[in-house]
């Protein structure tokens, strides 16, 4: 396969992982905090914000090293992404259900859209690596609309009605991790700068902890939902 | 001295160029509000339209992301000679897609009525399906179009990186502030046909400083100012008559089945069709509607009931519908109303003192728990203000609610049940759980099993808690005498009983509101009509034969269906008087609320189990559209 139809299917897929965070934190926010139109329109709202303020970081010294910065940032998405709901289970926990939580679950919301907004830039830019067509941009938006379209809709009919909240996030989130590492294979050997090898190196194994963390929380989902739920309403 | 002018020169040239990027950003930031709120727009529209909020707000969305690709896709190919006049062009049409949009779907709409009442089931899901999605691709599409257009504008005026980034950003921001601003400021105080024609106008604005600040002045040029002009003016127009359009709209759903064997009625203009009031709020569209036709279901009342003898200045003939969606009719909620309220006290030993109250905003229920002078206080929670505002000012809910809101041991709190009772620290001795229809994650909530066990904390031990369960009576089936429950797909009564079940009540009883078939006065009165529908000859054993249909129909269909649970093992279901009046229920009615043949749940089976970690409400049914009550 060429490696510009691989940026295409990668370009899908984290537009599709992005929007299941994104859909996933405004339900979580809106079973603590109640008030569901208020929470997914403030989700909605805080994740557009952030993805602008993420497009509008995107500068030249970020667009020379976009290799490392792409690998990076899909490693923070897992991250953030695959343990955001339970993080949520916890803060509320901790901090209860005031502006502490809140801020919390902004927070969260805030940070994945930021890494989500350097997305598409810097695909654009790898796009432009591959080929000389003049329309990248408008490809790359097309797939990412497409991605974002994908997700929205098995979301609501398939994801949360027949794997629930948990179960979802995770599978979302090893889905992100084997994209994040099928890129590291695939272009990691391009990106020259003294000292990043070592870096991307280690931002591998990073990765493929988690797919192991991840693979082992999908196995438990079902008693990890128990206890959360346990969590809950206490 | 030249070099100075030419620094000037320089320094004015650099300054226009920053000047116009500044002015691209602000149309940016405008068309990508523009086209959010369409986005946004069109499928709350559907979602209103359709019965299964989630599959068709999903399938709104998801078409509008992909035309929106498909759009930018195709973006490319196109010359990028005259970009400017071309995008004036998108925009234009943009305008007018979204301005005839919601009215386009209204319409699309009325058809798949005809459809529906002649039959066509199949015809009629393909219909509204592509009928209404073809309209969101239009303006999917169209809206993908502007972003890669823009960009390429901007960096006609500067190749730098910053500045496609900065545009993709400022689309993001303008997409920001609709999300936002639809649901909390425009969905609560505007109609949506309002929103839409506002929303063109303001595309129109756009498209208009677009040719007016980027290309020169030529005869061709003049030719859009006057398109946009033209364009303007009828938008105004309707912007102010847009209480009229939503309510002939609103007639024709109404009252347009009534009419529907006859398809040219799909363009009368039902101006004679009584008036219909109409409210929006923040969480729904509240509509009153005038049946003034004759309804043999309403006359078949009459032999149930004695409301009309005893309280003749009752309303008749008003129907409440929320979203669409059928509440009741004044002539028949005491049928709903007194076996929601009173069968669960006839059948405990004790009247409650303390009861609250989840939803019910009209006050119907609450007029009936009043009725108990043991019951001291009613805390009820209703999450619309403009519904609590209705049921306590307008005369026609003090009517039919005698007041019940106002009264003295009520106390209204305008919150998200949910948020309430996770909340509260209260206890009280009944709870009623008074829902609309699940339809989608938000309102499924309400039927979770967190949320029961919410309830469950904020409930003396000896108490009970009774729902009402939407739906269920859909699988009720009558089988050698007995009403049959269970092991039924459409039914979603397993999702509902497991689930109070799993919240850990330990009795879950179904009851529905069963009228008696043998009831002489109604046999009597559906005689009548027979005879007054058959001029020529029938045998007397076909009459007695549509007599028996007629009442078992009426009977069948006026069955409405409740959860009833305790903490503890109900001793025995037994009548125990009470010192109150009713004009439906009495003794011999309670019992057959109770004649239901289910299997008791001894084992919770969790994958019928309602959570909000995963839900199993709504069940979902594609083929489902919403059509008011009475065609259905």
């Amino acid at each position: 396969m060429s490696r510009i139809k691989i940026l295409y299917i990668l370009t899908f897929i984290v537009a599709f992982c992005s929007i299941v965070y994104e859909l996933i934190l405004g339900q979580a926010l809106s079973l603590f905090l109640g008030n569901t139109i208020l929470r997914f329109s403030v989700t909605i709202g805080v994740y557009m914000f952030a993805m602008g303020i993420g497009a509008m970081l995107v500068e030249g010294k970020i667009i020379k090293k976009r290799i490392f910065y792409f690998i990076f940032i899909e490693m923070l998405l897992v991250l953030i992404g695959g343990f955001s709901p339970i993080l949520l289970f916890f803060a509320q926990f901790v901090l209860g259900g005031g502006f502490l939580f809140l801020l919390f679950a902004l927070i969260l919301i805030f940070s994945i859209g930021v890494l989500t907004g350097f997305e598409i830039p810097l695909l654009m830019e790898l796009f432009k690596d591959e080929t000389k067509d003049g329309n990248s941009e408008g490809k790359v938006l097309g797939v990412d609309y497409l991605g974002a379209f994908m997700g929205s809709i098995v979301f609501a009919i398939f994801f949360y009605p027949k794997f629930g909240l948990l179960q979802t996030t995770f599978t979302i989130a090893l889905l992100n991790c084997l994209v994040g590492i099928f890129f590291y294979l695939k272009w990691s050997k391009k990106e020259k700068w003294s000292g990043g090898e070592k870096i991307l190196k280690n931002i591998f194994k990073t990765q493929i902890v988690f797919l192991v963390v991840l693979a082992g929380a999908l196995v438990v989902s079902g008693n990890l939902t128990e206890s959360l739920v346990g969590l809950y309403l206490k | 001295m030249s070099n100075r002018k030419q620094r000037r020169k320089r320094v004015n040239k650099a300054v226009k160029k920053d000047d116009k990027l500044a002015k691209i950003y602000w149309i940016t930031f405008v068309v990508a509000f523009c086209s959010i709120v369409y986005q946004l727009l069109l499928a709350h529209t559907i979602a209103l339209i359709a019965g299964s909020a989630i599959i068709w707000y999903s399938i709104t969305v998801g078409v509008f992301l992909g035309s929106l690709g498909i759009g930018s896709i195709l973006s490319g190919k196109i010359n990028k000679k005259n970009s400017i006049q071309k995008l004036f062009l998108v925009e234009i049409l943009l305008a007018f897609f979204g301005a005839i949009s919601v009215c386009f779907m209204h319409f699309v709409q009325i058809i798949d009525i005809y459809f529906w009442a002649h039959g066509n089931i199949k015809l009629a899901f393909v219909f509204i399906l592509f009928g209404s999605q073809s309209i969101v691709f239009s303006i999917g599409f169209l809206s993908g179009f502007e972003l890669p257009m823009l960009m390429n504008m901007a960096n006609t005026y500067s190749k730098e990186k910053r500045v496609t980034n900065r545009v993709l950003g400022i689309d993001y921001f303008g997409s920001l502030l609709g999300a936002v601003l639809f649901p909390l400021a425009l969905v609560p105080f505007f109609r949506g046909i309002t929103i839409g024609f506002v929303v063109a106008f303001i595309n129109v604005l756009a498209a208009f400083f677009l040719i007016s600040i980027f290309i020169p002045r030529d005869k061709k040029n003049k030719k859009r100012f006057t398109a946009c002009f033209i364009f303007l003016i009828p938008l105004s127009v309707v912007i102010f008559k847009s209480e009229g359009i939503e309510k002939h709209f609103s007639k024709k759903y109404y009252y347009y089945p009534q009419a529907v064997y006859d398809f040219k009625n799909i363009f009368s203009s039902f101006k004679d069709a009584p008036n219909i009031e109409t409210y929006h709020s923040a969480y729904q569209k509240i509509d009153i509607v005038n049946q003034q036709t004759f309804n043999l279901a309403d006359v078949l009342m009459d032999a149930y009931t004695d409301k009309l003898i005893f309280d003749e200045n009752f309303p008749i003939g008003k129907e409440l519908y929320l979203n669409g969606d059928w509440q009741f009719n004044s002539g028949t909620e005491e049928i709903y109303h007194e076996y929601f309220a009173h069968v669960p006290i006839l059948a405990t030993d004790e009247i409650p003192k303390k009861v609250l109250v989840l939803g019910a905003g009209d006050g119907m229920l609450t007029r009936e728990l009043l009725k108990y002078r043991e019951i001291e206080k009613i805390v009820q929670v209703e999450i619309d203000p403009e519904m609590a505002r209705l049921s306590r000012e307008h005369k026609l809910f003090l009517a039919m609610n005698k007041g019940s809101l106002l009264d003295k041991r009520v106390e209204l709190k305008i919150t998200d049940a949910y948020s309430f009772v996770r909340n509260s620290k209260e206890k009280f001795d009944a709870i009623y759980l008074d829902f609309p229809t699940p339809v989608d994650y938000n309102t499924s909530r309400l039927y979770s099993r967190e949320f029961y066990v919410f309830v469950r904390k904020c409930l003396n031990d000896k108490g009970f808690i009774v729902l009402d369960a939407p739906g269920v009576t859909s699988g009720i089936k009558l089988q050698q005498g007995s009403l049959l429950l269970n092991e039924n797909e459409k039914s979603p009564w397993k999702e509902y009983a497991y689930t109070v079940k799993a919240a850990g009540f330990e009795s879950v009883i179904p009851f529905i509101s069963n009228l008696e078939k043998d009831n002489e006065h109604a046999r009597k009165l559906a005689n009548e009509y027979i005879l007054s529908q058959y001029t020529q000859g029938i045998s007397s054993e076909e009459k007695e034969e549509a007599i028996d249909d007629i009442v078992s129909n009426f009977v069948l269909d006026s069955q409405e269906s409740f959860i009833f649970a305790q903490k503890e093992l109900a001793s025995e279901i037994a009548f125990h008087k009470a010192d109150i009046s009713t004009y439906l229920l009495n003794q011999k009615r309670f019992e057959r609320a109770f004649q239901l043949d289910y299997k008791p749940i001894e084992k919770v089976e969790w994958q019928y189990v309602n959570s909000v970690l995963k839900p199993t409400i709504p069940k979902r049914n594609f083929w489902q559209i919403r059509f008011p009550y009475y065609i259905q």
